[in-house]
C-alpha cells in the first residue's frame, strides 16, 4: 500500500511539473516575442539601434543615445504599446478565466455578460453627446469605465434577489448586453456620421492608446487584483464542483461569487475603457489553457493570463504590420488569429474540459 | 454509552405552502449507520440538506455535538460534516486527484501540504480507485464519479458523513463495496453515517437503524428487523412484498403494487 501511494504521489508531482513547465515556456515565449516585436515596425530602425535606446534608458551614463527621433519611436511608441497589449491580454484573459468557473458556464466572458456593451454605451454617450463624467482627454475613457461597472453592479444587485445563482447572472447579463447595444445603436442612428464612425471605431477596439500614461492606470489595478484572484483560485475549484458541494467544503459561495465578480469586472472595466471592446480574448484564452493543461484553476488563472498576453500582443503585431501602413483593428485581428487556433484545439483536444 | 451526535427536533421546512418536512424529531448516535428510506418526494434529500445546513428549517433545530447547525460557521461545519450529493457534474474538469484534494479545503487555504496529498491517496485507496487518480473527472463513468465524490468526503475527515443516494449510480458489486467501506468506517473509526438508500435490501444489510419517511414525517424508525415488515412497506410504498431472512437480515421480495 505504501509503495502504491508513493508511486501515485510521484505521478501527481510529474503532472504538476508539466504544468509549471508550460507556464515557464509561456513566460520565455513572451520575453522572446517581446524582444523581437520591438524591432519590427513601420519605421526602419535596426535591431542594434532599438537595443541601444533601451540600454541608454536603463544606464544613461554608460550608453549614449541614438537619434532622438528613433529614441521617441522606440521608447514612447513601441515599448508602451507592446507592454499595453501584454498587460491588457493578461488582464482580460484572467477576468474571463475567473468568470467562467464563478458562473459555472463556459460561455461567460466580459462580452457575454454585457460589460463590454455597457462600456460601449458609455463611450458612445461621450463621443456623440460630449457628455461625460470627466473632462479633457479622459472623457470617453471615464464614461466607458463607469458604465461597464454600472452594468456589472446591475447584474449583481438584480441576481442577488434571485439568490445570486449563475443562471440569473448570465441571463441578466445577456439581457443588459442587448439593451446597451440597442441604446448605442439608437444614438448612432441620430448622430453625425463622423461620431458614428468614431463609436464604431471604439467598439472594434484599438491599442493605439497604449502609452506609458495608460499603463500607469492599468498596472496598479492589475497588481492588486490579480494576486487576489490567484489566491482565490482554490475556492474557484470548489465552486465549479457545484454550490452545495462548495458550501459543504466550507466555502461561503454567495460572498465569494460576488467578490470575485466585482474584482473581475473591475479589471475588465479598467482595461477595456482604454482599449475598446476587445473582450473576445477573455473567452478563448482560458479555454485554450484548459484544453492544454486541464481545469485546475490554480494553474488556469495564471496560465490563461499568459496565453492571453501572448495572443493579444501577437495579434497586435500582425495587425500593425501585415497591411502596412494600414493598421487592422486589434479586435478584428484577435478574432482572425484566435478563432482558427481555438477551433483547431476544440477539434484536436482529447480532454473533455467542458 | 451512546453519545448523541445529531439531534433533530421538531424540524419543519417548506417551499411556499406545501410542507416538505413536517415535524421531524430524531436522535442519531455516534458511530451509527443510519439509512433513510421512503418513496420519492417525501423530503429525504431535504432533511439531509437541513442537517448539512444548506437549507434552513423554518421551525425546529438541528444540533451537531450539541451545537445548532445554523450557528456554526461553514468553514467549521466542513470539518464536522461531509456531504455526498445525489449527482455531481463539474462544469470544468479537474483530475480525480484534484477533485478529492478539494476535500482538504477546510484545512488548506491555498497550498496543499504533503500530508494532504497523502490523505488524498489514502482516501482513493480506500475506494480502490487510486489507478484513476490522474484521469479527468468528467471522463469517468457515473459510478466512478460517485466513488470519487465519496473519496472526497473521506478526505474531508469528518465525524459525520451524509450520503444522498450515494450508491444509486453504482452496479451491484460497487454498491456492496461502497456500503462495506461506509459500514467499516462507522465501526472502526466511530464515524456517524446518514444515508438515503433506495434499495431496501442494501439498507437492511448494512444499517444499524432505518428511518422510513412518508409525507414529510418519520413514519417508522428502528433496527431493520423491526422496521422492514410487510405491513410497514405496504403502508409506506403501497407495495405488497414477501419478507424472508437471509443471514439473519430481512430480505424484501417485491410481489405487486397494491390495488387502490
Amino acid at each position: 500500500m505504501e509503495i502504491d501511494i508513493q508511486n501515485g504521489i510521484k505521478d501527481y508531482k510529474m503532472e504538476k511539473r508539466k504544468k509549471t513547465f508550460f507556464i515557464i515556456i509561456l513566460i520565455i515565449g513572451i520575453i522572446v516575442f517581446g524582444s523581437i516585436a520591438i524591432t519590427i515596425g513601420p519605421l526602419n530602425i535596426t535591431v542594434i539601434e532599438v537595443y541601444r535606446v533601451i540600454l541608454h534608458k536603463i544606464l544613461p551614463s554608460f550608453i549614449n543615445s541614438v537619434d532622438s527621433n528613433i529614441e521617441n519611436v522606440v521608447w514612447l511608441v513601441r515599448i508602451p504599446r507592446i507592454l499595453t497589449s501584454l498587460l491588457v491580454g493578461f488582464c482580460l484573459a484572467i477576468a474571463g478565466a475567473v468568470m467562467q468557473p464563478v458562473l459555472r458556464n463556459p460561455m461567460a466572458s466580459p462580452f457575454t455578460l454585457g460589460i463590454s456593451s455597457g462600456a460601449g454605451f458609455g463611450a458612445a454617450i461621450a463621443i456623440i453627446f460630449g457628455k461625460s463624467i470627466a473632462k479633457g482627454s479622459f472623457h470617453v475613457i471615464a464614461n466607458a469605465f463607469v458604465f461597464s461597472l454600472i452594468t456589472s453592479f446591475i447584474i449583481l444587485i438584480l441576481s442577488r434577489k434571485k439568490g445570486t445563482t449563475p443562471e440569473s447572472m448570465i441571463l441578466i447579463g445577456i439581457a443588459l448586453s442587448h439593451l446597451f447595444t440597442a441604446g448605442t445603436t439608437v444614438m448612432q442612428y441620430f448622430a453625425d456620421s463622423w461620431a458614428t464612425a468614431e463609436v464604431v471605431f471604439w467598439m472594434v477596439g484599438s491599442l493605439s492608446k497604449g502609452t506609458w500614461e495608460t499603463l500607469k492606470y492599468i498596472f496598479p489595478v492589475a497588481i492588486i487584483c490579480i494576486p487576489f484572484l490567484i489566491i482565490k483560485s482554490w475556492e474557484l475549484n470548489s465552486i465549479s464542483a457545484g454550490d452545495d458541494a462548495a458550501k459543504s467544503l466550507g466555502v461561503n459561495v454567495d460572498k465569494t461569487r460576488i467578490i470575485l465578480m466585482i474584482v473581475a469586472s473591475l479589471i475588465t472595466a479598467t482595461t477595456i475603457c482604454f482599449t475598446g471592446a476587445i473582450g473576445f480574448i477573455g473567452l478563448i484564452a482560458p479555454h485554450i489553457t484548459r484544453m492544454i493543461g486541464g481545469g485546475d484553476n490554480r494553474f488556469v488563472i495564471p496560465a490563461a493570463g499568459l496565453v492571453g498576453a501572448l495572443l493579444l500582443s501577437l495579434s497586435d503585431m500582425i495587425a500593425m504590420n501585415i497591411l502596412e501602413p494600414i493598421i487592422i483593428p486589434i479586435g478584428v485581428m484577435t478574432s482572425f488569429t484566435g478563432v482558427p487556433l481555438f477551433i483547431f484545439l476544440i477539434m484536436k483536444s482529447r480532454r473533455r474540459c467542458l | 454509552m451512546f453519545i448523541i451526535k445529531i439531534q433533530i427536533k421538531d424540524v419543519e421546512f417548506g417551499y411556499s405552502k406545501n410542507k416538505v418536512l413536517d415535524g421531524i424529531s430524531i436522535n442519531i448516535d455516534k458511530g451509527e449507520c443510519v439509512s433513510i428510506l421512503g418513496p420519492n418526494g417525501t423530503g429525504k434529500s431535504t432533511l439531509i440538506k437541513c442537517i448539512d445546513g444548506l437549507l434552513k428549517p423554518q421551525k425546529g433545530t438541528i444540533k451537531i455535538n450539541g451545537e445548532d447547525v445554523q450557528k456554526i460557521k461553514r468553514e467549521k461545519l466542513a470539518t464536522q460534516l461531509g456531504y455526498v450529493a445525489q449527482s455531481c457534474n463539474s462544469a470544468f474538469s479537474l483530475t480525480v486527484f484534484d477533485m478529492v484534494l478539494l476535500g482538504r479545503s477546510p484545512y488548506i487555504k491555498w497550498k496543499s501540504s504533503k500530508s494532504d496529498e497523502l490523505k488524498v491517496f489514502k482516501a482513493l485507496k480506500k475506494l480502490n480507485i487510486e489507478d484513476i487518480a490522474m484521469k479527468n473527472f468528467n471522463e469517468l463513468s457515473g459510478g466512478q464519479q460517485q466513488k470519487v465524490i465519496i473519496a472526497r468526503a473521506l478526505a474531508q475527515e469528518t465525524e459525520i458523513l451524509l450520503l444522498d443516494e450515494a450508491t444509486s449510480n453504482l452496479d451491484i458489486r460497487h454498491q456492496l463495496e461502497v456500503m462495506y467501506i461506509i459500514k467499516k468506517l462507522t465501526k472502526e473509526e466511530n464515524i456517524t453515517a446518514v444515508m438515503i438508500v433506495h434499495d431496501l435490501n442494501i439498507a437492511a444489510r448494512f444499517s444499524d437503524k432505518i428511518l422510513i419517511m412518508k409525507n414529510g414525517k418519520i413514519n417508522k424508525a428502528g433496527i431493520p428487523e423491526k422496521v422492514l415488515t410487510k405491513e410497514n412497506i405496504s403502508d409506506v410504498y403501497g407495495v405488497e412484498v414477501d419478507i424472508s431472512r437471509i443471514e439473519k437480515k430481512p430480505c424484501v421480495i417485491p410481489l405487486r403494487t397494491k390495488c387502490i
